[in-house]
């Protein structure tokens, strides 16, 4: 089935938003598709058929790194938190987005 | 707006037929672009090639886009559906067993729903061919007490005329039959005597020739034939040249002046010539109507008319209370006439397959829900990964709507299979039988019906996992029974329909087969086996008085006797299931010299070798001999029946009885008793007989010959005809003869057919429901595997596992059965009419067939459930 | 340097189409000049890209094409919005806005705590 082009595929930015997310603390995947979620006032809906991908993508690449933790209700829960790597890719991807973007906003702003 | 679509129009018309067109316009739009760029880069200063290489470069693969260009061209429904079907056939290979048992529910159901469908349609609902059939009424007499007696109709067809003002023509008919010639081999025909306005009453027209014309009714005019279009297919090899040519009936010569269209009938065994029927008849005509139908005036109903001839029975009492006592006139509709007694028979059929189909939808629904269910992950993953929530849905559908088309499809092949296989079944009496055929109306019906099964069971999964987000999919997939609690009372509640209506046909069928095995297992009072029986000639054209014939009769049967093959043969004046003569009888002992106060009896003269041939047993005194002439003692053997009624108390051997038919009363002495038959069906009771010696009482012209042959034999026919011509080669004869058998058709040959359906029926639905169980319990088991291994890995043995899958398919169980009970309770109470010594309620059927489904149950649900609790702990947990 | 991913801009590049043709009639090649600031060396996207997207938007009806001369005079395919595509860009650039704001909020956020 050929993916729709709308919001919902988040424009390639997916990978950005998780690493920005657990930038300051580790997350689980539901906290990080929450807290997406949450700050953008649902705007960013994040798709837990790509979320799941991506983090696995994300910790092959070395990008992030994942921990078991034990939760509330004793149930180990996997933690994710990033890698300096990650550090370096997240301002990458910041770079990217504002140049790009600005790049959108431009054509689409000119009068 | 239509611009819009003339341009979405021309935009598909163009992709569809002119593909190569808009291909060329592509490739010159991009190679467009690409000089562009070169030029562009030429102008930078760059040398050709390499503003070239740099603009392939930047375009990125220019097939690539082209290709991927020439994909959105297709129409995307077409493309969609396509792909659909794809990506379902997929899913099937993937899940075959699946697959098949859904495609094979469909097709049995489909199947033997149309194929039965199609049987009760041409049987019982298919118009007669006649003008406005709905005015058509047979006018039955009923007359309780001298039902023996031959009623003379004829009188109350004039009353009728005259009185009766909700009918518009009144017409009848009497039996013709004798042996035709002057068409090469003799024949013997069995036609109708009519009235003159029988045809016209019908509102049918000779296909050939012409009607009877009103002069033909009076003796002397009335030799013309009619003609039924098998008889002349058959015999004049069609040849319209028949016309006003002559023929012999019984030595008489008949002008052909009339051939009827192809499919008229009147009566099962369509008759074979037609002739009018005279006001004083000859005497090889019988005397009288053996029918009379009317047509009614438009706008009245039968229930008007059925009023009328009350008033009309009333007042023909009045004149002579004695004469009409007890009479019943009945407007019957034609349809119903013809039909008849297998209506109900039918009914019940109809009844059994819509339970059939209703099962099979419901596990359709089932499996199908089971499954939409068990893939919510899948489901859920796919709309995460971008799919249309629409397309998803879109694609679920594709797949019920395609497994049901495979089903539909398999089930028409089925229906045209079963359909010969049903039919070879059928009793020969099975009215119009030669008319059924694949009813298109009723493969529409049970199609549409399946496939709307399919989508509307393939619709609600398919709407509701589209909205589980996958989150919730992955996390409750796994541990939770799946799709949420209300698809699984959704299931709970099919399993336990399906339960309730397979029970409900479980203990129709039981109580059929009761019914069957008492039919079966009631004592006929004589062997039917390898006895066939004719009337196979008619005496009175060469043999004209009693003498001749009798002797001709005795001489034919020594000859038939030689035969090998022929074990036993008799003559006779009536066997079981062809009637028999009445008379009013008297006895010495309490002689009445009134007449009309005599009882009636069954009077059937015959051989010595009768009851040998019949397989009777002596019960005391003697059969009869050859020592019984027409000029010795006269005697009489008589049924216990008989004895029951006439001498209860008394030693009925010795006693002296007369047979009145005329005022002339011979005494005869009671030879001996013969055991009971069962004469006119094996429900009814047992008939009382006097059995007379073939020489001593008055023979009819046409003898019924009785014959037993070897084990297995073929028909003696030919070989009785042969005998009989070795004896008289002028003698026209009837070279087939029937299987006793196949008289019995009514009570027997039906029940059987019946019983041979309902049993199909009922098996195929055990096997559904069982299926229906297995799939549902082995679904939910695999739904629960992660909690079984959770359980089993905080202790829980294996048999606790075991309890949980097994109480809870116990708990659907028991459901269904306490709602399939009610509901048999209150249908089988239909099934009374065709039921023959077991109650409608009979406990002992009900809690049979309740054991037999919980056993069935048991056995489905055993699988799944061992299954469960050799779920390994840590297989199960990983399942995550 | 690592190649950038080019999702974001194929995933506007409906929205970029549509605004360019909001002002003028113009062929392919135009089209890729007039969002060319996008394609920056940076953002690697092909121009063959534009194609599949104009012909997708051809058969939702949100343009049209029709085949006249360039100002170099060879015959080219040029495409113009539709009523329909009008409506939509409106749409488009709605949510892409929502969107950019979205990214800026998370991309600013303050972690509590």
């Amino acid at each position: 089935m050929a993916p729709t082009k709308t919001k919902d595929t988040l424009l390639g930015t997916l990978d950005l938003l998780i690493l920005r997310v657990i930038s300051h603390e580790p997350k689980h995947g539901y906290g990080i598709a929450r807290r997406i979620e949450q700050i953008s006032d649902n705007i960013l809906n994040v798709q837990q058929g790509s979320l799941y991908p991506a983090l696995h993508r994300l910790e092959k690449k070395a990008f992030i790194q994942s921990k078991w933790e034990t939760g509330d209700s004793n149930k180990p829960i996997k933690m994710y938190s990033l890698t300096k790597d990650g550090a370096r890719q997240l301002e990458e991807e910041i770079a990217h987005w504002k140049l790009a973007s600005a790049a959108v906003n431009t054509v689409i702003n000119e009068a | 707006m239509s611009s819009e679509l003339t341009r979405w129009l021309r935009l598909r018309w163009r992709s569809l037929f002119r593909p190569r067109v808009k291909e060329d316009e592509l490739r010159r739009e991009v190679q467009f672009h690409l000089d562009q760029l070169v030029a562009e880069k030429m102008a930078d200063g760059m040398a050709p090639a390499e503003a070239r290489e740099q603009a392939i470069k930047e375009f990125g693969g220019m097939d690539q886009y082209i290709e991927e260009v020439r994909d959105s061209w297709r129409p995307s429904f077409l493309r969609d559906i396509l792909h659909d079907l794809r990506y379902s056939f997929r899913q099937f290979r993937k899940a075959p067993s699946f697959t098949l048992i859904v495609i094979l529910t469909v097709a049995v159901g489909i199947g033997a729903s149309t194929a039965i469908f199609s049987i009760v349609n041409s049987v019982a609902f298919q118009p007669l061919g006649y003008a406005n059939p709905e005015q058509l009424v047979e006018i039955r007499q009923e007359w309780p007490d001298r039902r023996n007696g031959v009623t003379p109709l004829r009188v109350t067809m004039e009353e009728l005329q005259e009185r009766a003002a909700v009918f518009s023509e009144v017409a009848g008919y009497g039996s013709l039959h004798g042996n035709m010639t002057g068409v090469g081999i003799p024949v013997r025909v069995f036609g109708n005597s009519v009235t003159l306005n029988y045809f016209s009453a019908l509102g049918v027209k000779p296909m050939l020739g012409r009607d009877f014309l009103p002069e033909e009714g009076i003796e002397g005019k009335s030799d013309v034939i009619i003609l039924n279009h098998a008889f002349w297919r058959d015999h004049f090899n069609a040849d319209p040249a028949v016309i006003n040519t002559t023929v012999f009936i019984n030595g008489r010569p008949y002008t052909i002046v009339g051939v009827m269209p192809e499919g008229f009938r009147t009566e099962p065994g369509s008759p074979k010539a037609f002739t009018p029927l005279v006001t004083n008849p000859i005497v090889t005509f019988q005397r009288y109507l053996r029918s009379v139908i009317a047509r009614l005036k438009p706008g009245q109903t039968v229930e008007q008319a059925q009023a009328e001839l009350d008033v009309l029975s009333q007042s023909l009492q009045a004149t002579d209370s004695e004469l009409w006592k007890d009479l019943k006139l009945r407007a019957v509709p034609m349809l119903d006439y013809q039909v008849g007694d297998t209506r109900p028979t039918l009914f019940l059929l109809l009844g059994a397959v819509g339970f059939l189909l209703l099962i099979a939808c419901v596990n359709v629904a089932n499996l199908l829900l089971a499954r939409t269910s068990s893939r919510q992950r899948e489901i859920a993953l796919r709309t995460a990964l971008g799919a249309d929530r629409r397309r998803v849905i879109r694609q679920l559908l594709t797949e019920s709507v395609f497994l049901a088309s495979l089903g539909g499809i398999s089930g028409i092949l089925l229906a045209y299979g079963t359909m010969s296989v049903l039919l070879s079944f059928a009793p020969v009496n099975l009215p119009r039988v030669d008319e059924i055929k694949l009813d298109g109306f009723a493969l529409l019906f049970s199609s549409l019906l399946t496939i709307l099964t399919g989508i509307g069971f393939g619709l609600v999964p398919a709407l509701q996992a589209s909205k589980v987000d996958l989150h919730t999919a992955l996390k409750d997939g796994g541990r939770t029974g799946g799709g949420g609690r209300r698809s699984t009372r959704l299931r709970n509640g099919l399993v336990i329909t399906e339960i309730a209506l397979a029970l409900t046909l479980l203990i129709g069928s039981g109580l059929l087969l009761r019914t069957f095995t008492n039919l079966m297992s009631t004592d006929l009072g004589y062997n039917g086996d390898d006895l066939y029986a004719e009337r196979v000639m008619h005496l009175p054209d060469k043999y004209p008085d009693n003498d001749s014939r009798i002797e001709f009769a005795l001489r034919a049967l020594d000859q038939i006797a030689t035969k090998p093959e022929i074990l036993s043969a008799a003559f006779s004046s009536g066997l079981p299931y062809y009637g028999s003569r009445g008379a009013r009888l008297d006895i010495e002992s309490r002689s009445n010299p009134d007449a009309d106060e005599l009882p009636f009896v069954r009077v059937v003269s015959v051989t010595p070798d009768y009851f040998r041939t019949l397989g009777n047993t002596l019960l005391r005194g003697r059969h009869f001999d050859d020592h019984d002439r027409q000029d010795g003692q006269p005697v009489a053997v008589v049924t216990e029946e008989f004895v029951r009624r006439h001498f209860p108390d008394q030693d009925p051997i010795g006693q002296q009885v007369a047979l009145v038919e005329n005022e002339s009363r011979e005494w005869r002495e009671i030879v001996g008793i013969t055991n009971d038959m069962k004469w006119t069906g094996i429900a009814p009771k047992p008939a009382s007989i006097v059995f007379v010696p073939y020489v001593q009482y008055a023979t009819t012209g046409h003898p019924q010959a009785v014959v037993r042959v070897r084990p297995g034999a073929a028909n003696p026919g030919p070989m009785v005809a042969a005998a009989i011509q070795a004896v008289d080669d002028g003698m026209p004869m009837t070279h087939e003869m029937s299987h006793i058998k196949v008289f019995d058709g009514n009570s027997i040959g039906t029940q059987k057919f019946m019983l041979f359906l309902f049993s199909v029926f009922s098996t195929i639905a055990l096997l559904l429901a069982a299926l229906g169980i297995f799939g549902v319990m082995s679904y939910t088991v695999s739904q629960r595997t992660n909690e079984f291994g959770v359980r089993i890995a905080l202790g829980a043995s294996a048999g606790d596992v075991f309890k949980i899958v097994f109480l809870h398919t116990a708990k659907l169980v028991t459901v269904g059965l306490i709602i399939g009970t009610l509901s048999s309770l209150a249908l089988t109470q239909l099934l009374e009419s065709v039921l023959f010594g077991v109650d409608p309620h009979d406990l002992r059927t009900i809690g049979v067939m309740g054991l037999g489904l919980i056993f069935v149950s048991a056995l489905s649900a055993y699988l799944p459930a061992r299954r469960a609790c050799r779920v390994d702990p840590m297989v199960a947990l990983r399942a995550e | 340097m690592k190649s950038l991913r080019t999702d974001l801009l194929q995933g506007t590049l409906d929205l970029l189409i549509l605004k360019t043709l909001s002002t003028a009639q113009l062929h392919g090649w135009d089209i890729a000049k007039r969002i060319a600031i996008v394609s920056s060396d940076r953002l690697t996207l092909k121009q063959g890209s534009l194609y599949p997207a104009l012909h997708r938007l051809e058969n939702k009806g949100l343009i049209e094409a029709e085949w006249g001369v360039s100002e170099a005079g060879r015959s080219a395919k040029f495409y113009r919005l539709t009523r329909a595509g009008r409506k939509h860009l409106a749409v488009e650039r709605t949510e892409w806005n929502a969107f950019a704001q979205a990214m800026a909020n998370v991309l600013e956020m303050e972690e509590e705590q």
